[in-house]
């Protein structure tokens, strides 16, 4: 049994500080008898790579719902489809945000747990990558002083710092826009249940309060920079097929430059988070 | 002896900004109606010259006809500005697609800066400028107590931002070797006149919360660059332009960086501090 069990299910590093790659058919992945290794394993490594398994919409739903409470998009859509051609995607303009480090949901009460994206169509060759930074490990290699500093210290988030990476000079009107959205204090540091903590940074982050707002751009560019260094990061180049799953509590990423016409389709789905920043 | 006019010839280009001047290139050398321009420049904003065709050193000797030069090369010769790969600057100067004022690092900004074209884009490369006084001037009474009364951080890191938006943390450091200045929003000038102090090098307001005081900028931005105080150029050779920098905020319009776009830019010192 225990021999048969290795076959249906092997993972392998992909860096010491992040990634695994699961080797795993379709079958033994949908039938929910590795869930519980798979959510370890996502907690420990940030981000999973489930290469070439192909699986349909249908398959990657089933899948997903395996793992915890599905969460569905906005308009109560299973799968979210990521393409930056305006005709595919209402919001492909916001899209363009994840050309910069961030983690999703930063307005949630609590952020979603995983998000699984699925290759449908390549960008070219050399582009379109999805990079993954692993917030757990960067967290645990700063040094004391960091880490003290940094206790208690909150930012306060937000879509319009976003969204003024990609419009940097915003009418008023798009402004309030963005606006709308509101704005949510986090803690920098966040003290997950398991007693691991994670930083809590990325492109929302516009400020950190009772500082000022240049000092603090600069500690938040510095925590940023340190945390998707080489030692933290993977950056996975697609092929069609591949799936691939992240800790959304304990990772930033970011999608690196494609041509926005190019076709490049993701299909994704989500798990709800079920534990607040604090 | 070329006949002269007895006084300098100009029109409007739009109401609340600009004015086309049409005397001869002879009559501006020859610092005749220096005073007259220098008036015209702090009522108009920004004043053109159309195809006067200022040679590199005529445009130095026109410049110094209107105040103390600021010397921008070694040899204070006219500065070139072009985004072709060959200048070191080129990526700074990706910062002056933003609405921005030049030099508000130091208490005492630049007066004016005269710019010429030597080689103009085929298509975009227009320069634009806005009347920070008209958008003062017009702003709803009830706003202009409290706006009085605010300091904005400005800093390079906040320009430089705009043009790259994740940057490295080495080069943030890099930007911050310029210091920050903190500088009133709203500038009261000696004459009594006053106009706005914005643009893509602030930070934030000070005593406010960050994102408020964002908010503010961004409104006042788009207040004072709104068409009716906003004049567009668009370049052709030997045209050269003076604009107010204590007055205005100016940008540029996209272009091709291999178009060979080339200006020529000479500099007034400032005569006084932001206050």
């Amino acid at each position: 049994m225990a021999t048969a069990a290795k076959a249906r299910f092997v993972s392998e590093e992909l860096k010491p500080k992040i990634g695994s790659r699961i080797l795993a058919d379709k079958e033994a992945l949908l039938s929910g008898d590795y869930a519980d290794a798979i959510l370890d394993l996502l907690e420990q490594r940030g981000v999973l790579v489930f290469p070439e398994i192909h699986f349909t919409d249908e398959e990657q739903v089933a899948f997903t719902q395996t793992l915890g409470t599905f969460a569905r998009e906005l308009r109560g859509e299973e799968i979210y489809k990521i393409t930056l051609d305006s005709g595919q995607n209402a919001t492909a303009e916001y899209l363009k945000g994840a050309f910069f480090w961030h983690f999703d949901g930063f307005m949630s009460p609590m952020p979603i747990r995983a998000s699984l994206l699925s290759s449908k169509v390549l960008s070219p060759a050399g582009t379109g990558n999805t990079e993954f930074a692993n917030t757990y490990a960067a967290y645990e290699a700063l040094s004391d002083e960091d880490k003290q500093h940094l206790d208690g210290l909150k930012a306060v988030h937000a879509l319009a710092a976003t969204q003024l990476d990609v419009t940097p000079e915003p009418s008023y009107e798009q402004w309030k826009q963005w606006r709308a959205i509101g704005r949510k204090e986090l803690p920098l540091v966040w003290a997950h249940r398991s007693g691991r903590k994670s930083l809590v940074i990325g492109n929302s982050a516009h400020n950190i309060l009772n500082y000022d707002p240049l000092d603090g751009e600069e500690l938040l560019i510095r925590l940023r920079d340190f945390a998707t260094g080489p030692d933290f990061t993977y950056s996975h180049e697609w092929k069609v097929g591949d799936l691939v799953m992240w800790d959304n509590t304990g990772s930033l990423h970011r999608a690196t430059y494609y041509p926005l016409d190019c076709g490049r389709m993701l299909h994704r789905t989500k798990l709800e988070g079920d534990e607040p920043i604090i | 002896m070329p006949v002269t006019q007895d006084r300098l010839d100009w029109k409007e280009l739009k109401a609340d900004i600009g004015a086309e001047v049409r005397s001869s290139k002879a009559e501006l050398l020859s610092g005749r109606y220096a005073p007259q321009l220098r008036e015209l420049l702090e009522q108009r904003g920004v004043l053109v010259f159309p195809r006067v065709d200022f040679s590199s050193e005529e445009q130095v000797i026109f410049t110094r006809t209107l105040g103390d030069f600021v010397a921008d090369t070694p040899d204070g010769s006219a500065y070139a500005i072009t985004m072709d790969p060959s200048n070191r600057s080129a990526a700074l100067l990706k910062g002056s697609f933003f609405w921005h004022f030049d030099g508000y690092m130091n208490d005492v900004p630049i007066l004016a800066s005269v710019m010429s074209c030597r080689v103009p884009a085929p298509s975009g490369g227009e320069t634009e400028f806005c009347n920070t006084y008209a958008a003062w001037d017009a702003l709803p009474d009830g706003h202009k107590p409290q706006l009085e009364e605010m300091r904005v951080v400005h800093a390079l890191a906040s320009a430089q931002l705009a043009v790259e938006p994740e940057p490295s943390y080495a080069t943030f450091q890099k930007w911050l070797q310029v210091p920050r200045n903190t500088l009133p929003l709203v500038w009261t000038h000696r004459s009594g006149r006053k106009s706005l102090v914005i643009g893509s090098s602030a930070v934030n307001v000070l005593d406010i919360d960050p994102l408020e005081g964002l908010e503010l900028l961004v409104w006042l931005r788009d207040w004072a660059t709104q068409d009716r105080f906003t004049y567009s150029h668009q370049w052709s050779a030997g045209d050269a332009v003076i604009w107010d920098n204590t007055g205005t905020l100016h940008r540029a319009r996209a272009y091709d960086p291999a178009s060979g776009r080339l200006m020529l830019r000479t500099k007034l010192a400032g005569e006084e501090p932001v206050a």
